[in-house]
């Protein structure tokens, strides 16, 4: 099939156009060998069907990070059939940057189409650009777009067959940009825009730090709030008065107890099903996922994906760049910690926007050991909760210092480079709510398509395990280790099994244990340290490869008893 | 010489980059952001105890580490 190659600058609003020509349908897909997504849709051109994919973006096509390198690849590999087009985005508030790459992609001679994106904003920020001469100099269509608003995207869709290698030659990139620039684009004086003050003030050496506070604040009480009204009002209703009658019926049918009940409805607590306690697939396997887990999911991605298109992301990681570097990295090592807050699966992938080996070791390494994903999160406020704050602040503030000590200690005694931040600020811009959307549709999608299998999954499981025996067998088999060494009950061993396929349905395990709040502080702290589960576990070793997989995992272990261990004499 | 770096820029003024020293990804990445020499530069804000201080080149605005700063010689 024909193909429409979407290229540009990161930041340009290339997202928003893909989604804008592809509609509903779109997919992401690792390109080959790689963690390195890209989305791909279809478009009607006419009566022909053609793909559009979305390439990441790029600055030149002499890569400098993982990401650049894919997309080097994919416009070389694409390149190679002259049926396939390219379409160009380009921010129009910074067109002189944005020909940089405009001018490789000429000298490759493939058929090119310039999309000025962002055409609406050239008039607050005193930018004028002449198309038409830009057109005639360079010899392809060239179509001011809107991506937000979806003002010029008609044009851009009927001209892009248009598409033709430019026959503009030229010798130096520079000069002739500046050549171009020169005819094309006039600046006008303007005044500074509120968007411009904002991004100013907050990477303020002195305001920027109490700015960020206020943010993160804000989110968590926003997440809180989302999180808590979605299960105060519309799951736990659903539950208690919709399907729990349901599931009671069932469990008479199948005569109140026996191995099919357990293993279905689960253990009855006075008589009743305790959604969170029973521990059987069609009550606790679902509401745990569903009526627990996902509605925080929601919240937490939908703020993330806020912070991140509106481009404060690494406002952030410039304001604790001096931080992160005590432990080897620089301040964009946030983004992947963050993203492993909601789940860490993305945080693994995005320890690729870090550039050396060591770098992503580290951050990779802190991130799997230190960063509870949310669905844990939830599950630990859950039971930790009631033994009150101070409970819940032991199990996190221990993680926070494992977190800052584990990367001292990496940065100490791992050899290679770690270079300092080089990143584009892109200007605050507010998020374009249909891409904004489909992202957190994709995210939330991933949670119940990866999730929910594995819920069930290790309910069924821990049941089996129950009934022949293992369990018991595990936890005799290791009680030096788990009540030595850590002081849990011999029983939490099933609970540190099942934690390798879903860390959330491991801590519920914890509930009918009935251990005193040390041992659950420990436990949750344990759980979390321990081991990645399966999903993270799969995605680190592509991301590492297996030697330094197994090395950080040897780090996770030894932690884990060390902190486990010295919590349990100090506690 | 005395030369000044773009460390050494105070906050909110613009200079012509002159030199710049450092490795091949350093020399790629601020190539293609537009870092180069002859470019005017203002410097937007520097965080304390040299942390990354941020430039703006063009309509761009970008952040890079002190010690990059300080091998970035302008006039």
């Amino acid at each position: 099939m024909k193909k429409i190659i979407l290229v540009g600058n990161p930041n340009v609003g290339k997202s928003v156009i893909f989604s804008r020509l592809t509609g509903v349908h779109v997919v992401a897909s690792n390109y080959a060998g790689t963690t390195v997504e890209y989305t791909k849709g279809k478009l009607r051109l006419g009566s022909e069907k053609v793909e559009v994919l979305d390439v990441p973006g790029t600055y030149s096509l002499s890569p400098t990070s993982k990401a650049e390198e894919v997309a080097t690849q994919m416009i070389e590999e694409f390149g190679k059939d002259p049926d396939n087009i390219f379409v160009n985005i380009i921010d129009s508030t910074n067109l002189e940057r944005n020909l940089s790459l405009t001018m490789e992609l000429i000298k490759k001679k493939i058929p090119l189409v310039l999309s000025l994106n962002m055409w609406d904003e050239t008039r607050h920020t005193g930018v004028a650009i002449e198309i038409e001469k830009l057109e005639t100099i360079l010899g392809v269509p060239v179509i001011p777009t809107t991506g937000i608003t979806g003002e010029g995207i008609k044009n851009l869709v009927s001209r892009i067959t248009e598409a033709k290698a430019s026959k503009y030659e030229f010798s130096e990139k520079w000069t002739a940009i500046g050549d171009i620039i020169g005819k094309v684009q006039k600046l006008y004086h303007k005044h500074h825009t509120l968007a411009e003050r904002l991004g100013e003030i907050s990477i303020h050496h002195f305001w920027g730090i109490p700015i960020a506070l206020l943010i993160l604040y804000l989110s968590f009480t926003i997440i809180r709030f989302i999180g808590e009204s979605i299960i105060g009002y519309i799951m736990e209703p659903v539950f208690e008065n919709l399907w729990s009658p349901l599931m009671m019926k069932l469990s008479a049918l199948l005569g109140s107890s026996g191995l099919i009940h357990n293993v279905i409805v689960g253990k009855l607590v006075d008589g009743g099903i305790d959604f969170v306690e029973s521990m059987g697939l069609f009550t606790t396997g679902l509401f745990v996922p569903i009526g627990m887990i996902l509605p925080y999911i929601i919240a937490f991605y939908f703020i993330l994906s806020f912070l991140e298109d509106s481009g404060y992301l690494p406002r952030l990681g410039v304001l604790i760049d001096n931080i992160m570097h005590k432990f080897g990295i620089h301040g964009l090592a946030i983004v992947p910690m963050l993203l492993g807050l909601g789940c860490n699966v993305p945080g693994a992938m995005a320890t690729r926007v870090l550039e050396t080996r060591k770098e992503r070791f580290i951050a990779a390494t802190m991130m799997a050991i230190a960063v509870p994903c949310f669905a844990q999160l939830a599950m630990v406020f859950g039971l930790v909760g009631k033994f009150g704050a101070q409970a819940l602040f032991m199990v996190f503030g221990t993680l926070f210092i494992v977190w800052v000590l584990l990367g001292i200690i990496l940065n100490k005694i791992m050899k290679g480079e770690s270079p300092e931040i080089f990143v584009e600020i892109p200007p605050y811009r507010l998020p374009a709510f249909r891409v904004l959307f489909k992202k957190l549709w994709m995210r939330i999608w991933y949670f119940i398509r990866e999730a929910i299998p594995f819920m069930l999954l290790g309910v069924l499981f821990v049941n089996i395990l129950y009934t022949i025996g293992i369990i018991d067998f595990l936890g005799k088999l290791f009680q030096p280790l788990i009540t030595g060494i850590l002081g849990l009950p011999k029983d939490a061993v099933a609970a540190l099994v099942v934690g390798f396929l879903r860390k959330d349905v491991a801590i519920g395990m914890l509930g009918p244990l009935n251990m005193s709040m040390k041992q659950l502080v420990i436990a949750s702290v344990v759980l979390t340290m321990y081991f990645p589960c399966i999903a993270t576990f799969t995605v680190l070793i592509k991301e590492l490869g297996i030697k330094d997989m197994f090395k950080s995992m040897l780090i996770m272990v030894i932690a884990t008893l060390v902190v486990g261990g010295l919590m349990n004499l100090v506690l | 010489m005395n030369q000044r770096s773009l460390a050494d820029l105070k906050i909110g003024e613009s200079a012509k980059i002159v030199s710049m020293h450092g490795g091949k990804y350093f020399a790629q990445k601020a190539e293609s952001l537009g870092i180069r020499i002859g470019s005017k530069v203002k410097k937007m804000s520097a965080q304390v105890m040299a942390g990354p201080i941020t430039i703006k080149v063009g309509q761009t605005t970008i952040a890079l580490g002190h010690r990059m700063a300080k091998r970035i010689y302008v006039e």
